[in-house]
């Protein structure tokens, strides 16, 4: 483990906040609300993902229990990020753990979906 | 019952995202007054001290249902009342989506349980969404918050080339028979694809558990989510 996942650099945005935790905790709380939030989450989470493999971590874990609303784009975003890790190789693969909370129905109906489509690289966890 | 096009049916004294009255609309053009913008008017009201975040009492305003029931027993009933209690008019291209949003959500806050409101707040936020992607730069795109009990309420018109009217009320059909498979087959859909996610109905049919309804009249769509309140 040599410390990438420490140094990537955080978004910029107004409505949303993210922390990230070593050696493998993101949080993050606000809403999404950027009619195009690839721009900046998905350079994020790109450089999350690279990181993560880069120091060899085999699980990290998203707290978004304070995400309160999303749109669709950042649905997508993660939808994309679950599509990076089933192309990366076994060997360096990850666990991608969100955890969520009950209370958000857009938590339960989003990653309820998203475990359908990578259940073997996705866990999620209840708050 | 026909219902009248939304700008014609505005009730009076009907707040509008630039802050006019629907009256205004009958009258002759008014001068454009330099002022505060919408979003700043709604930050503003949400943020002074001591003035309640609670939206001014309205009267109720009698108006038309949807005229199309899809959905047999659990569809709003044709030729029922629906009490509108918000309604704002934007525009394509506007920036007062996320303002507007805003407003609709604390307002379903105030008003409903916490799962009723987070349902209104999705789909305010997606219906308007869609409203104001798709809309002419030069047609209201309007947004209303109604109850009929015991239904609550978001209706979004806008203006719409008929294809793309055909593909929403297509959609509509599909998630009204099966709004999780759909909503997956959505999500399945849109990874890695550029442009818009194109999830928002999905989102509102199987997260808000809301059903839909689309329907077309003299050009402008008209899309209804509603739910028990």
């Amino acid at each position: 483990m040599n410390g990438k996942l420490a140094g990537v650099p955080l978004p910029k945005l107004e409505t949303i906040h993210v922390r990230v935790d070593p050696p493998n905790q993101v949080r993050m709380s606000g809403t999404i609300t950027l009619r195009d939030p690839a721009k900046d989450l998905a350079v994020f989470y790109r450089a999350l993902h690279d990181a993560t493999i880069q120091d060899g971590i085999k699980e990290l874990c998203v707290d978004v229990t304070a995400l309160t609303f999303v749109n669709s784009s950042a649905i997508r975003l993660f939808a994309d990020w679950t599509t990076w890790l089933k192309n990366t190789p076994p060997a360096q693969r990850y666990t991608l753990k969100f955890r969520t909370s009950p209370k958000l129905t857009w938590q339960k109906a989003c990653f309820s979906a998203l475990l359908v489509i990578a259940k073997d690289v996705l866990a999620v966890e209840d708050a | 019952m026909v219902p009248k096009s939304p700008r014609s049916s505005a009730p009076p004294g009907t707040r509008t995202a630039g802050g006019r009255t629907t009256q205004s609309s009958a009258g002759p053009p008014q001068p454009s007054v330099p002022g505060p913008t919408f979003g700043q008017r709604v930050r503003a009201a949400f943020k002074t001290p001591g003035k309640s975040s609670r939206p001014p009492h309205r009267e109720p305003v009698r108006r038309p249902v949807p005229t199309r029931a899809p959905h047999g027993e659990q569809a709003i009933a044709l030729g029922g009342q629906v009490n509108v209690l918000v309604r704002i008019s934007t525009r394509a291209g506007d920036e007062s989506l996320t303002y507007v949003h805003e407003f609709v959500s604390h307002y379903a806050t105030e008003r409903y349980r916490a799962a009723v409101a987070e349902s209104i707040r999705l789909a305010a936020f997606e219906l308007l969404e869609n409203g104001i992607a798709y809309a002419s730069i030069s047609s209201p795109v309007v947004i209303e918050l109604g109850e009929q009990d015991p239904w609550v309420l978001v209706r979004v018109s806008n203006d719409a080339i008929e294809a793309r009217a055909s593909r929403l009320t297509a959609l509509v059909e599909k998630l009204t028979a099966d709004p999780q498979a759909t909503y997956l087959e959505q999500v399945r859909r849109s990874v890695g694809t550029p442009g818009r996610a194109l999830l928002g109905l999905a989102r509102v049919a199987h997260e808000g558990g809301m059903k839909l309804d689309a329907k077309t009249t003299d050009g402008r769509v008209v899309v209804t989510a509603y739910r028990r309140s």
